[in-house]
């Protein structure tokens, strides 16, 4: 699998947004306190997802949609297959 | 006190559904989740906390897009924050919404003689400016 920025070339750092189910209690003084932060999203779903909804990973850098290739060796598959097939003929 | 769970009488635990976000880093094919960290703040961090107060406050606002109005016992609770003890969404202010029914010219009537009073209090407008003497 590969992430790539298509905008500036950023290929490590990527920021997705996530729901999550926040647990907190309020303090005498009026205050917050968290107590637990649990993760209701799949982050899996979320990357097979990517460029099917808004909610997208976008790159650290730029703030551009990233673009996410689940089989990077899917368009070699594809070429040997090609050649195979005109080689049968 | 600032919420209240009308089924267990929870005021002080409560949850809610908020975003933010983190940071996925691709190295060598392999993918790890972490916090999204800058050089001078934690912005996975900041994001709940700020979400979680945005949320906090929007529902303490009590206005009516924050509310639902439940036939059965004829409250008004939110719909963002549910009970961490029993899991009721039935959570709400401990009081209700307060409605004036009075109308405005009304309410000016019953407070004009407290304005008359107050207006004499103000000397300076009753005493102009003198700008010459002949």
């Amino acid at each position: 699998m590969k992430i790539i920025c298509p905008s500036c070339g950023n290929h490590k750092s990527f920021l997705i947004p996530l729901w999550v189910r926040c647990t907190f209690k309020f303090n005498e003084d009026g205050t917050l306190s968290i107590l637990h932060v649990r993760q209701l999203e799949s982050l899996e779903d979320k990357i097979v997802d990517q460029g099917k909804t808004s909610f997208a990973i976008t790159c650290k850098e730029c703030g551009a949609d990233a673009q996410v290739t689940l089989n990077e060796y899917e368009n070699l598959d594809n070429q040997k297959a090609q050649r195979a097939a005109l080689e049968g003929l | 006190m600032k919420l209240l769970c009308l089924k267990c009488g929870n005021y002080t635990y409560f949850e809610t559904d908020i975003t933010t976000v983190k940071e996925i880093s691709a190295n060598g094919g392999l993918i790890s989740i972490d916090n999204a960290l800058f050089p001078d703040f934690d912005y996975t961090e900041d994001t709940i906390r700020d979400n979680l107060k945005d949320i906090v406050d929007y529902v303490l606002r009590q206005d009516d897009s924050s509310l639902a109005f439940d036939p059965e016992t004829e409250t008004y609770y939110n719909k963002f924050i549910t009970c961490a003890r029993c899991g009721s969404e039935k959570v709400t202010k401990p009081f209700k919404p307060k409605h004036r029914i009075v109308p405005l010219h009304q309410e000016l009537e019953e407070n004009r003689k407290e304005f008359e009073a107050l207006r004499k209090e103000r000397t300076d407008e009753n005493n102009l400016p003198i700008l010459w003497e002949p």
